[in-house]
């Protein structure tokens, strides 16, 4: 019945969800990333998590754009586990129509886009993007960077233009390695959070970052590829 | 008779006497309004496009036309140089609005020259843009000025000359184009005039085929010699919609294959196209035309950027009335085909298809290099272990890992360890000078044998204090010690902080202690955050 409305309404055909590495996998009762949906990533570990998100899909095959994070450490989406090869950085226009129109002309190549989006953006264009998300059945993973000079409370994030499917909320509680001086920091050990108008109950997982990715299929990382 | 036919060749050779307009710091300028460098151009384009119909554009921020036709409407050159230069002021007016900051306008600086051939009238858009009025420099004696300016001047007129002819475009041309001038200056040759006493043998010798067009460029003719032999077949275009089309989409598509047509077919004929000339009309008679210039030849990817460019201009400022119903593109100049090898489309999976589709669109709309890919480069600092590579100059559709990562080579000794932190930021570039105090409050400094002064107790970012939990290090970087110009000298410093709360009395708000790790650079005595472990 549902199948038949959906074929008549023109709707968009189910797709499986896009893969998640293991320890991440259990925070979503779908056990990956529903095609279609915002996720809202905040917290210290924003970044990290975003990455971690996105990697057993990009070495399923899918593309992943990463937009306005000129900083990106590609060493970090490395260790995360990501195809670099299928990774796109975009560094659109900052004024809100132009970053739109930007950025829905890649929903329409990429499955998953990481994107930080600028303070100037209207809600209206964020939910005309997320309108086009649900069409184009990709995923969006807005995330929260670190705001360097104010203080994160008095802002107004652009995440909350988003009407965010689920909200994973990722914070370091223990950075191992580091002490008064010596060594260096060696692991991280991440709550992440998951909730949301999309999640029944809200789950929690204590994870190690990078993730381990040792199941499934082999990282680039592990079977270097020979460059003449 | 043979007398006849070389001078014919030295007439058609002789350089073109254009107009230069140049803006260096274009990109920046956009980007601090919040704009695309193109989009935000477009209002200048069209302030010079109403006194000199075809002008050629072939990035934003560089302007060139013959001086021809609108020097002898307008009465000379010196009248259209100011003319030209009054236009242009009252657009960057336009354009800036009522905001009037000081930082913006200072950007905005822009320079218009008149000389014989586009380098000399490019080093003398650069004189205008420091005497803050146009430069015009006399047809008699632009081949005497242009061998008196230093060679120096070729790394700022890279817009207007064109990229060094090594096939990959990118944000390297301005360094190749450092390294000529360099050595040049090294073998003693300072001035325009030394390297055009060269053969031009001796050039090509030394640095293939750009030394022809350096041997060229330095006796002031155009970078590309004229097409001797018979005259081209007219090789216009010609695209008729059967109704209006109102959707610009729709008419780049229906374009994208007439383009790569033609491109194929002079292509064949071993002839590659510098300047295309593109007109569009509408069905009620309104029409758009633009000259485009390509140094380096046009690819059917950039035929396609430009005539986007030129819609989006079109249907932006002048609202054409009903939808485009013909696109005609004529090639205005052809130059032999140096042989370059456009890359070979055509995927396996349909995901890098529509990837690559997606990352073209993107490109056509902001600008190439608005897109990027990363490439390993190997280097200790954080920032440069990965280069950024203009989407256009790879294959993404033949991208393998191999492309973007290089881990046979392994960790570089001296990198950072593991786990690498996700927002790294180029100490030279971007990198936010920051302090790093000890418990008194001082400086904290590393002396040579790498022993800090004290330990360090807080961190300040702008107006922010953060109270370190923890630190590791400090590691030496010594980078380049056999080269005195290059050397490097720093050390970094693993960090672990905690933002102070200042609102601690508030027992309602359960406080949650907020770490964050970064990395510090300690270089030339001033501190900088290098990394966020975000």
């Amino acid at each position: 019945m549902t199948t038949d409305l959906r074929t008549r309404l023109g709707a968009p055909t189910l797709r499986a969800p896009l893969p998640v590495v293991a320890p991440l996998a259990e925070l979503f009762a779908e056990g990956g990333l529903v095609r279609g949906r915002t996720v809202a990533c905040s917290g210290d570990a924003a970044l990290s998590t975003a990455l971690a998100l996105s990697a057993a899909a990009t070495r399923a095959g899918s593309w992943l754009a990463i937009v306005d994070v000129p900083a990106l450490g590609v060493a970090a989406a490395v260790e995360a586990g990501i195809a670099v090869e299928r990774i796109v950085l975009a560094q659109p226009p900052r004024a809100s129509r132009e970053w739109i129109t930007t950025v829905a002309a890649l929903v329409e190549g990429f499955d998953v886009l990481i994107v930080a989006p600028p303070a100037s953006l209207s809600a209206s264009d964020a939910r005309r993007l997320q309108t086009r998300i649900t069409a184009r059945q990709a995923v969006l993973i807005v995330v929260e960077l670190p705001t360097l000079s104010s203080p994160a409370s008095s802002d107004v994030f652009a995440l909350d233009l988003f009407a965010a499917d689920l909200d994973v909320h990722a914070d370091t509680v223990a950075w191992s390695g580091i002490e008064q001086g010596g060594s260096h920091i060696t692991q991280r050990t991440v709550q992440v959070r998951c909730a949301g108008r999309r999640c029944a109950s809200p789950r929690e997982r204590t994870i190690m970052l990078p993730c381990s990715t040792s199941s499934g299929t082999p990282s680039p990382c592990s079977t270097p590829p020979r460059v003449s | 008779m043979l007398d006849v036919v070389g001078h014919a060749i030295a007439m058609l050779d002789a350089p073109t006497r254009v107009v230069v307009v140049q803006f260096p710091h274009w990109s920046s300028f956009a980007s601090a309004l919040g704009r695309g460098a193109r989009s935000a151009f477009e209002p200048i384009v069209r302030a010079v496009v109403a006194h000199a119909p075809l002008v050629e554009v072939s990035s934003p921020g560089v302007i060139v036309f013959a001086t021809r036709g609108p020097s002898r409407y307008v009465g000379g050159d010196q009248p259209l140089a100011a003319l030209i230069h009054s236009a242009v002021t009252s657009a960057v007016g336009a354009v800036l609005g009522a905001g009037n900051d000081s930082a913006r306008d200072a950007s905005a600086a822009f320079g218009v020259g008149i000389a014989d051939g586009r380098l000399a009238a490019g080093i003398a858009s650069q004189h205008a843009l420091r005497a803050g009025e146009p430069v015009v420099v006399p047809a008699d004696e632009s081949p005497r000025w242009l061998a008196t300016a230093p060679v120096r001047a070729l790394i700022d007129c890279v817009e207007v000359i064109g990229t060094v002819g090594t096939g990959v475009p990118g944000a390297d041309d301005v360094a190749s184009y450092r390294d000529v001038v360099s050595l040049l200056e090294r073998l003693g040759l300072y001035r325009f005039g030394d390297v055009a006493a060269l053969e031009e043998a001796h050039l090509v010798a030394r640095f293939g085929a750009f030394g022809r067009d350096l041997s060229r460029l330095s006796r002031g003719l155009d970078r590309h010699p004229p097409l001797a032999g018979e005259p081209p077949p007219d090789r216009v275009c010609l695209l008729q919609f059967d109704g209006p089309v109102e959707s610009r989409d729709t008419v780049v598509d229906a374009t994208e294959g007439l383009a790569a047509q033609l491109i194929d077919h002079l292509c064949v004929q071993g002839v590659a196209m510098v300047r295309l000339h593109v007109v569009i009309e509408s069905d009620h008679g309104e029409r758009s035309e633009r000259m485009w210039y390509r140094s380096e030849g046009f690819s059917a990817r950039a035929v396609i950027e430009s005539l986007r460019w030129q819609l989006d201009g079109w249907i932006l400022h002048d609202a054409p009335t009903s939808g485009v119903v013909m696109v005609r593109l004529s090639p205005e100049q052809l130059i032999v085909n140096a042989g370059r090898q456009s890359a070979l489309w055509g995927g396996e999976r349909d995901g890098d298809r529509h990837a690559q589709r997606a990352v073209r669109r993107v490109a056509d709309m902001n600008g190439a290099d608005s897109v990027t890919v990363p490439a390993w480069r190997g280097d200790r600092d954080p920032a440069r272990t990965f280069q950024f590579v203009r989407s256009d100059a790879v294959d993404l559709e033949r991208r393998t890992a191999g492309d973007a990562i290089d881990l046979v080579a392994g960790q570089w000794r001296g990198a950072l360890p593991s786990p690498a932190p996700s927002l790294v930021f180029d100490a030279a570039a971007n990198a936010p000078q920051i302090r790093v105090l000890d418990a008194l409050g001082r400086t904290v400094v590393v002396d040579a044998r790498h022993a800090m002064s004290a330990d360090p107790a807080r961190v300040c970012i702008d107006n922010d204090t953060y109270d370190v939990v923890a630190w590791a290090g400090p590691w030496p970087v010594e980078e380049r010690w056999w080269d005195s110009r290059r050397a490097r000298r720093a050390v970094r410093l693993q960090l672990l902080v905690r933002q102070r709360d200042d609102r601690r009395g508030d027992a309602s708000m359960p406080q949650v202690a907020v770490s964050r790790a970064m990395l510090a650079v300690l270089e030339r005595q001033v501190w900088r955050l290098a990394a966020i472990y975000a």
